[in-house]
């Protein structure tokens, strides 16, 4: 019997050697010939954001004017890539379009599912791409290709209840020391203090935005080497683990979503999180304090040798590269992201950031965290564009995660941190050290 | 005599008790799916004071994305069931009676199909389906299901067909019957509760099964599974559709076994442990 | 992945063909012949099992990644990267607490009910088919299920323990919430190892057990020197799918845990399927997967042996 399993997987072994022969040979085609006619419909793959629901909103006026039906394909926001890269892999036109997380970009595009964009950018005259800043125009790069339009524009904003700061006598914080003590007073009359993100999905973007908030970066921008052995780096992360003793008991365990809805739900005093979730926040449907909220900037604080800036975040709207339909999709992106579209974006809290939506004053009044939103198209700290990031993030939040749940002292937590990046990115030969 | 009583209330009552920590979840479930999303989220000392409201069975009968993957997943159900009790029956009889060549090779082929992981086939699977183009379509995902609960269920039918009386079936070939009046008047009958039991489990494990549709059902040919694990999303925990779809998952399943208990039961007890 | 598979206890040798003992050309037919029964099966076998086991087992020894189109020979170069690592490890070593602690669990749990169930007293048949209930549950709504009943705050469990001034908060602990995965998991499937030991039961001889009940042997005695004796064929095959279902667990941690936290949770085919379909690490997936079926080549022979097919 031993024998015979062993010979059956000699066999299978020999098929599977037989098989890299065939499929060796169909690799990566590029280029999908393109049907020039009218599409019905148009699919796009979505996720659940308000983002989403203006693009829907807008996706019924476009039907009525061009007779183009707009379909929907609604995705689980940590399945939105798998979606893109198995639909591109299998060489089948799924979808004609998608919303990508910017720091998952550089992922998708090398596996080749975006179609790259300049052409359109630089002959569509009405999309008027010179009305973004130059931040914002790469944040939707890879290299020095475009493939994404920008759909929400969302820095990292301090949010805090306005009621209780006004009960309390409280300031939004600007320095870290600030953001702490106020934290110590919320959780003194009873409410959250803070709320933050100490799961193993996604935590690091937090952490990376306090780290960025303090000068610190996550890697070299240069040479990719990794900079969690920096001073500022241990720093702030000891001060990330601190926060959580203000959190409520479920941040232990939680994603980004989950401290939205804790936020919009619970007593929390105040959090780091990105502007497009003004839209949740203010719908008194989906939360209980609508109207009794605010903003203010990211706190800062000068502690590493870089410029203390706050992160930016936010949607791209995508082509994808296996459309059969690849004008007809610049044609709907170009129109929903134009400008004579960005009131509605407005009135859903999540715009792209065009110079002339955030400059103009009757939509500041309307949305008051639009000067964030220049500010940090301008200058705010986009993940690095490279494939390796989706792999990053992951890692690093189950190692934060780890030291806030104990497994790990902040020390060992931290070394070990610094090698698994290191790992990552010597492995893939992006940092050569 | 008194401690027979002792011994018999105690028995009842943890029966009692387990049966309660079995349905509870389910009974729990069931109820939030009549809230609204603001009661499901309330303190639960007021889980009873609620307005009972069908919005979320409501609403998602009219989401096309809902209805589209209730289909996916009965077809493929319906489709793999069948086509394994048919298979196995066949294989079952053929391990049973008959002295094929490759008999033993197929039968280790077989125990690896079934015990190999999952997460070794599923890539492959994946660029073989897009290599053929089938890639987000049904019968894919129902031939595969099929393949993977096929040797289960011809061990099965192999216990049921070898516990099944040889003379019958003799003095029916003796009486000049062909194969296939063997088959439809005088073996089926025999093993029908086998077919049953296999039947049963097949479906439980397709209905079920999430790697391979999350993996291979993208988006046309999505699964309920699939479909339910989506509501935790990026905006919103939902939990008030989300039990709603939950109940919709569980309920056809369980009332298609209940149903069908009886030659459960009977089909395991008689078939394969002896 | 599939909860279901079992195999049965078969233990008689096929009968002779009836085309065997006539002899010479007709028999040779027949035996071509039959091969007709199990064509299908093979189709499907190989279509579904044998190619793809090759087609990973190539993947596993070349370099395959989102951007190389034309994957090149690594040889073991993807298991010294991936399987010969702290991560693979210790998921290695997270299984192995999934299946030893979930078949200790179910085991027990489900033996103590299977004897409850076998006493046959008034109203066993309505515990047994609820008692069946859970083992039909689909396993990511399970997940969800459990997760909507322990999170702090909103679920009832919590609410419940917070009444004993017990504050829960599960999955924020590695050991709770290594403990809640492995309880799931066998809320799950105490029932399956219920169904199967009770049917074992209902099987066995009546004999040996009255003559122990003559000799005045105690419960313990009868059940640890006849009783689980007898059932041995039964206990082992219950084990063993149960064992190989606890390997493959994938459906109840993605949808509670995610493998948090930190990594706590983090069982090998989780690993493997956020190696795959995270970071595209196809290479290195497919090493991990292989590994893992090459570690459970024991089990195959256990398998083979037990049914004597």
């Amino acid at each position: 019997m031993k024998r015979r399993l062993i010979s059956t997987i000699a066999v299978i072994g020999a098929v599977g050697l037989a098989l890299s022969a065939c499929s060796s040979s169909g690799g990566s085609k590029s280029g999908v010939p393109q049907d020039d006619k009218k599409p019905s419909s148009l699919t796009m793959l979505v996720t659940a954001s308000s983002s989403e629901d203006t693009l829907k909103k807008l996706a019924t006026e476009y039907t009525a004017k061009t007779g183009i039906t707009i379909k929907f394909d609604e995705a689980p926001y940590d399945q939105l890539p798998t979606k893109l890269i198995l639909a591109k892999q299998s060489n089948q036109s799924t979808y004609d379009m998608s919303m990508v997380d910017g720091f998952t970009l550089a992922q998708i595009t090398a596996s080749g599912a975006l179609a790259p964009l300049d052409s359109y950018l630089t002959s569509d005259k009405a999309y008027d791409y010179s009305d973004f800043p130059q931040g914002l125009q790469d944040y939707g790069k890879v290299g020095s290709v475009s493939y994404g339009l920008p759909l929400s524009t969302e820095p990292y904003l301090q949010w805090y209840r306005s009621d209780l700061y006004s009960q309390l006598n409280l300031k939004p914080a600007t320095t870290w020391a600030d953001a702490i003590s106020n934290a110590k007073d919320l959780q003194g009359a009873g409410y959250d203090g803070y709320d933050g993100v100490y799961g193993p999905a996604g935590s690091a973007h937090y952490y990376n935005a306090m780290l960025a908030s303090m000068g610190g970066r996550l890697l070299d921008p240069k040479t990719y080497k990794p900079l969690l052995d920096s001073s500022v780096a241990k720093q702030a992360m000891k001060q990330y683990l601190s926060l959580k003793q203000y959190s409520p008991d479920a941040s232990s365990s939680s994603a980004g979503l989950d401290a939205v809805n804790a936020f919009s739900h619970q007593q929390v005093g105040q959090m780091i999180l990105a502007s497009g979730w003004w839209g949740t926040f203010a719908d008194p449907k989906n939360s209980d304090w609508a109207g009794k909220f605010a903003t203010a900037e990211t706190p800062l604080d000068k502690v590493g040798s870089y410029q203390p800036v706050s992160s930016l975040y936010g949607w791209l709207a995508s082509i994808s590269a296996t459309s059969k339909h690849q004008k007809a999709a610049w044609d709907f992106l170009s129109w929903a992201l134009g400008k004579s579209n960005a009131e509605t974006f407005v009135e859903t809290g999540a715009p792209p950031g065009r110079i002339s939506t955030t400059s103009n004053a009757e939509f500041v009044k309307e949305l008051p965290l639009l000067p964030s939103v220049a500010d940090a198209a301008k200058d705010g700290l986009a993940m690095p564009r490279i494939p390796e990031m989706a792999q990053i993030v992951t890692v690093l939040s189950q190692d934060i995660s780890s030291m806030a749940s104990g497994q790990l002292s902040l020390d060992d937590g931290m070394v070990q941190a610094q090698n698994d990046l290191l790992n990552i990115l010597v492995q893939s030969g992006r940092y050569k050290g | 005599m008194r401690r027979s009583r002792v011994k018999n209330t105690v028995t009842h009552a943890v029966l009692v008790v387990a049966s309660l920590l079995a349905i509870f979840p389910l009974f729990w479930v069931a109820l939030a799916s009549f809230k609204n999303n603001r009661d499901v989220i309330d303190p639960v000392t007021q889980a009873f004071d609620f307005v009972p409201t069908a919005a979320n069975y409501v609403s998602l009968f009219g989401t096309p994305a809902f209805v589209g993957s209730a289909l996916t997943s009965v077809l493929i159900t319906v489709i793999s069931t069948l086509v394994v009790v048919a298979l196995a029956t066949l294989g079952g009889y053929a391990f049973a009676r008959l002295r094929f060549p490759g008999r033993r090779l197929l039968a280790l082929v077989m125990v690896i199909v079934q015990i190999i992981p999952g997460i070794v086939l599923i890539v492959p699977l994946y660029r073989l389906v897009s290599g053929i183009g089938l890639y987000d379509q049904w019968l894919p995902i129902a031939v595969i299901m099929a393949g993977l609960t096929l040797p289960f269920a011809t061990w099965l039918m192999l216990a049921f067909f070898q516990n099944a009386p040889l003379e019958i079936e003799e003095a029916a070939l003796v009486d000049g019957a062909t194969r296939f009046q063997l088959f439809r008047h005088v073996l089926i009958p025999m093993v029908a509760p086998g077919m049953a039991t296999a039947g049963i489990f097949t479906a439980i494990a397709v209905w079920n099964s999430f790697l391979i549709p999350v993996v291979l059902g993208q988006s046309n040919a999505e699964t309920l599974t699939v479909y339910v694990a989506q509501f935790v999303t990026f905006q919103d925990v939902n939990w008030g559709p989300l039990c709603a779809t939950a109940v919709l998952i569980l309920a056809p399943i369980v009332l298609f076994v209940l149903s069908m208990q009886r030659s459960l039961v009977k089909g395991l007890t008689a078939g394969s442990l002896k | 992945m599939t909860s279901t598979s079992t195999i049965p206890a078969v233990r008689k040798h096929p009968l002779p063909d009836r085309g065997a003992t006539r002899r010479g050309a007709r028999a040779r037919r027949a035996r071509i012949l039959s091969l007709g029964y199990v064509t299908p099966t093979w189709i499907l076998m190989i279509t579904v099992g044998v190619i793809p086991t090759g087609y990973a087992i190539w993947m596993s020894v070349t370099d395959q990644s989102l951007t190389a189109s034309s994957p090149d020979f690594v040889g073991l170069g993807n298991f010294v990267a991936s399987v010969f690592t702290p991560a693979f490890l210790s998921s290695l070593g997270v299984t192995a607490l999934f299946v030893v602690a979930g078949l200790l669990i179910q085991f027990t749990v489900g033996y103590l009910l299977a004897v409850l169930i076998h006493r046959q007293l008034r109203g066993f048949r309505i515990a047994r088919t609820v008692l069946l209930v859970p083992m039909l549950l689909t396993p990511v709504v399970v997940g969800l299920i459990w997760q909507f009943m322990l999170s702090p705050g909103l679920g009832v469990i919590t609410t419940f323990a917070d009444l004993f001034g017990w504050h829960l908060n599960v999955f924020a602990d590695p050991w709770s919430a290594r403990l809640v995965v492995v309880l799931i998991d066998s809320w799950m499937f105490i029932p399956f190892v219920m169904l199967m030991l009770s049917a074992g039961m209902t099987a066995l001889p009546e004999e040996p057990l009255e003559a122990a009940a003559i000799d005045g042997a105690s419960w313990w005695q009868t059940t640890r020197y006849i009783i689980l004796p007898m059932l041995r064929p039964v206990i082992t095959i219950t084990l063993l799918v149960r064992c190989v279902d606890a390997v493959r667990l994938f459906d109840v941690i993605f949808a509670t845990t995610k493998g948090g936290p930190g990594t706590a949770t983090q069982s090998v085919s989780m690993l493997t399927y956020t190696t795959t379909f995270q970071f595209y690490q196809f290479g290195y997936g497919a090493a991990m997967s292989i590994a893992v079926a090459v570690l459970m080549i024991p089990v195959y022979f256990i398998y083979i042996r037990l049914t004597r097919i």
